[in-house]
């Protein structure tokens, strides 16, 4: 039973029994979810191996591990699993990478289970004996290929410089590029595939209408024959703190000049990583935010901004980013923007500012339990950060416990601390 | 499938003869031979599809509720009809949906937007050729306030002169109508600006309460429900409109628009047809699907490597829908397109689709059905659609069986019932100078030419 208390002071409750349990055989962790309302279920595998866990020389590996199993393990590659699963009714069907993880998942007719879990079994256990060089070297290509086409898109060099000079170089976080991966034989590929992807580093949410009787001996049927490997190897890493200011200019064959701000704050579910959010909230969420109507109604500075937190595993990050009208130099924008963040930082907002931002962040929050796919990757994500995926009342309540003198002092953190600024010098 | 992988060994038995015996596999053959192979479906479990309770207010206004008290959400959309081949008309409902956001004739923009910001949710403006809606997610202490704001700005909005000059300037609205406007649109103004006074009257003719429905899904009961709808609506009453109808001149049948230098020639053939709540109209849908197709298709087959977009389209709507076969192909080609998409219609009525096909795309449908249904948005769109199309309330949950008993021969008697090679509107937008000649020779009848503006 999750239970929220909302901002407005009115307690409500959402029936999302959640059960864990690990298989003793490999180390699988498995989360239940049992939702009958419609006859549908989501199975999403999250790999706790992203970029965060990549040795040095191997940089850009989780997205080739990716790319390979998209294909299908040994048994599963004719049709490929997307086809096979669309086939069968399955919506809201990929894949994704952040920094941190790496994950599978597709929603599907309940009477269809069983073939989702036999694809992802099947990807677990097996990719490493139907590798090729042949193979490893065209998703190699097609991976810098993609880059390439990436690389002309808009604010990409920005970005990629934003990031650069967040995080010091070694650090998993400091290149986005995915097109740094080396030529790797079969042998060292499959023996990354094996640890990275190992049972023992996985964990599989199935959320929906299942059978609860037998859904263990299911669930074991297909992955208790995956045997168990080690995981991969701890890597120690510092996350140096920024002590002071670096601009960057950065040319771009745009129109107008963007600006971005960027400072380091805590990880995912640390104090003040949902100060953060609402912050960002309060500042740039919609028409009446205060950057909105600082920037863009006031003095016409900006055509569009936006404001984040990203919440990460070793350290987030909390941004602004500005779209300029032509002709007006990023300076000006800067200066506005700080002065906003010295108001807050001397002024705490109002009870009824900072209600509204939590009613708009607790709104988007809910919402995202209404997709039994969002919901599998939501308790994924619990799990992964927190160690438990039960975790939407304490997720809640970590807003709702937020007063305004705790915006006021995050934002004279973020006056006090180092930043990274970018401007995009626009060449057109 | 477990005798798949049982074992036969050869044992000598004690009276010295030999037979073969059956031995149970060891777990781990059975398992490996198992997980090689992808298992048996199992049976598709029931589903039925949410339906709505409705009431109409005393001012016309449709209710429709959904109630799913499962999370603490409520999403909504109050919808109004547009005629499709009305150009005119959707060219206004799409500049209406921008005003949305200027405010109403009591609130400026700047108090809507907080007062929309303070129930943290979200209220979106939209509109397409069938109809101009307004659409919110919200948590359900919110609902009240958000739906003030909804019943303010659309029985008043600030449809002022700067407003309507600003919004059009901000990004101008398509001056020339989609292809399918222009295969059925009446209507030739489209190229103008539009002026406040056309809003206004817009307004009038189309946003009223008898013409609207307000369709509510989520943690909200029906008797609530009501309340807030009378709380907001039921004082919103609006005039008869005077004699405001727009242009209703019907097109030419076959029309070419030039498109001087372009290389290419989109091409687009198609009918009204039936309305959907018509008994063949089920069957005209999936035989669209099925000349479409996925990958490859009868339709594509029969264009070849020539096509460079092909599209299939079926647009509801209340009154009558439309069928439309549309292809993008080199210039040159054009007449020839013509041609064939002509003859793939003929051979609707002509020939039954395989049962292969027709199975896959019922297949596709009725699998992925219940998961249309997941959030209260989409619940909410689905149930709007019913008011929009004129369904009964029941259509969702008769539809898979509907579906499954729907054959080949059911397509090929509603071809040959309601599409009419005859009756078929063609459009060509193409370098006239190159393919008005060709496209005469077909033989189809007189081709009227417009320039683009």
């Amino acid at each position: 039973m999750l239970s929220l208390l909302l901002s407005c002071g009115i307690a409500v409750t959402a029936e999302f029994p959640v059960e864990t349990y690990t298989l003793e055989s490999n180390g699988l962790e498995v989360i239940l979810s049992y939702d009958a309302t419609l006859p549908i279920v989501a199975v999403n595998v999250w790999y706790h191996a992203g970029p965060v866990n990549e040795p040095p020389q191997r940089a850009g590996i989780t997205r080739l591990l990716q790319r390979l199993m998209l294909g299908g393990g040994a048994h599963s590659t004719d049709p490929p699993p997307l086809a096979r699963l669309r086939a069968a009714g399955a919506t809201d069907t990929n894949s994704t990478v952040s920094l941190d993880r790496m994950n599978f998942f597709a929603t599907v007719p309940a009477h269809q289970l069983e073939l989702a879990l036999w694809l992802e079994a099947d990807r677990m256990r097996s990719l490493d004996s139907r590798l090729t060089q042949e193979r490893i070297e065209l998703e190699r290509w097609r991976m810098i290929e993609e880059q390439r086409k990436i690389s002309r898109q808009p604010q990409v060099a920005s970005e990629r410089a934003f990031y650069g000079a967040l995080f010091k170089p070694g650090h998993p976080y400091h290149g986005l590029r995915a097109d740094a991966v080396k030529r790797l034989t079969v042998e060292q590929v499959g023996s990354l595939y094996r640890r990275h992807c190992s049972p023992a580093n996985a964990t599989l949410a199935i959320v929906g209408h299942f059978d609860r009787q037998t859904i263990r001996e299911t669930v074991a049927r297909y992955f208790d024959a995956i045997p168990r490997r080690p995981g991969p190897e701890p890597r120690p890493i510092i996350t140096t703190p920024l002590r002071e200011e670096t601009r960057l200019e950065i040319e771009e064959p745009t129109r107008r000049a963007y600006l971005r701000l960027g400072w380091l704050t805590p990880p995912f579910f640390a104090r003040d990583d949902a100060t953060a959010e609402l912050l960002a909230t309060l500042l740039a969420d919609g028409p009446t935010s205060r950057l909105h109507r600082a920037l863009v109604e006031e003095t016409e500075l900006a055509v569009s901004l936006s404001a984040q937190q990203q919440s990460l595993q070793l350290a987030s990050v909390f941004s602004i980013l500005v779209r300029g009208h032509r002709g007006i130099a990023p300076e000006e924008i800067e200066s506005a923007i700080d002065r906003q963040l010295e108001s807050l930082s001397r002024t705490p907002p109002s009870e009824s500012e900072l209600a509204r931002a939590k009613t708009q962040i607790l709104t988007r929050l809910i919402a995202g339990f209404e997709r039994v796919g969002e919901r599998a990757d939501r308790f994924n994500r619990y799990n992964h950060y927190l160690g438990f995926p039960d975790a939407l009342a304490r997720d809640s309540k970590r807003y709702t416990d937020i007063r305004p003198e705790d915006l006021r002092a995050f934002a004279e953190r973020l006056v006090r601390d180092g930043r990274v600024i970018v401007y995009t010098v626009p060449t057109r | 499938m477990r005798c798949a992988s049982s074992v036969f060994i050869l044992v000598t038995c004690a009276f010295g003869c030999t037979r073969p015996v059956a031995q149970a596999p060891t777990p781990a053959a059975e398992n490996a031979s198992q997980l090689s192979r992808p298992p048996a479906t199992g049976a598709r479990l029931p589903f039925e599809a949410p339906v709505a309770q409705h009431r109409v207010l005393e001012n016309g206004l449709t209710l429709s509720v959904s109630e799913n008290h499962l999370l603490p959400l409520v999403a909504g959309r109050l919808l109004f009809p547009l005629p499709a081949d009305d150009v005119v008309t959707v060219r206004q409902g799409a500049l209406a949906a921008r005003l949305f956001a200027e405010g109403a004739a009591h609130t400026d923009a700047r108090a809507i937007a907080d007062r929309i910001a303070a129930c943290g949710g979200q209220l979106q403006f939209e509109s397409d050729d069938s109809k101009l809606a307004v659409q919110f997610s919200v948590l359900p202490d919110s609902l009240p306030a958000l739906l003030a704001v909804v019943a303010e700005v659309v029985r008043a909005p600030a449809f002022s002169t700067d407003a309507v000059a600003r919004a059009q300037d901000a990004s101008p609205l398509e001056t020339w109508p989609t292809l399918r406007a222009r295969l059925f649109g009446s209507g030739h103004a489209t190229q103008a600006r539009m002026s406040a006074e056309s809003l206004q009257s817009f307004h009038r003719r189309i946003m009223r309460p008898e013409r609207g429905a307000l369709v509510l899904v989520g943690d909200v009961a029906f008797a609530t429900a009501l309340s807030l709808a009378r709380d907001a609506f039921d004082e919103w009453a609006v005039p008869a409109p005077s004699g405001e109808a727009t242009d209703s001149t019907p097109p030419p049948a076959r029309r070419l628009f030039n498109a001087d230098g372009a290389q290419y020639a989109q091409i687009a053939i198609g009918q009204h047809i039936i309305a959907p709540s018509h008994p063949d109209h089920l069957a005209l849908v999936l035989l669209a699907a099925v000349l479409r197709g996925e990958g490859e298709s009868s339709l594509s087959r029969r264009m070849g490597s020539e096509a460079l977009e092909l599209g299939v389209t079926l647009a509801p709507s209340r009154e009558r829908s439309t069928f439309m076969v549309r292809a993008t192909v080199p210039l040159a080609q054009a007449p020839r397109s013509v041609a064939e998409l002509q003859a793939a219609v003929e051979a609707l009525r002509r020939e039954a689709v395989s049962a292969r096909e027709l199975t896959a795309v019922k297949g596709a449908f009725i699998e992925a059905f219940p998961a249309y249904f997941q959030t209260r948005e989409a619940v909410a769109r689905l149930l709007g659609r019913l008011f929009l199309q004129g369904l009964p309330a029941e259509h969702y949950r008769q539809l898979p069986d509907r579906l499954e008993a729907i054959t080949p021969r059911d397509l090929q008697a509603a071809a040959r019932r309601h599409l009419d090679p005859e009756a078929l509107e063609r459009v060509v937008i193409g370098d006239v100078s190159v393919i008005e000649e060709p496209l005469r020779a077909l033989g189809l009848g007189e081709w009227v030419v417009q320039e683009e503006p």
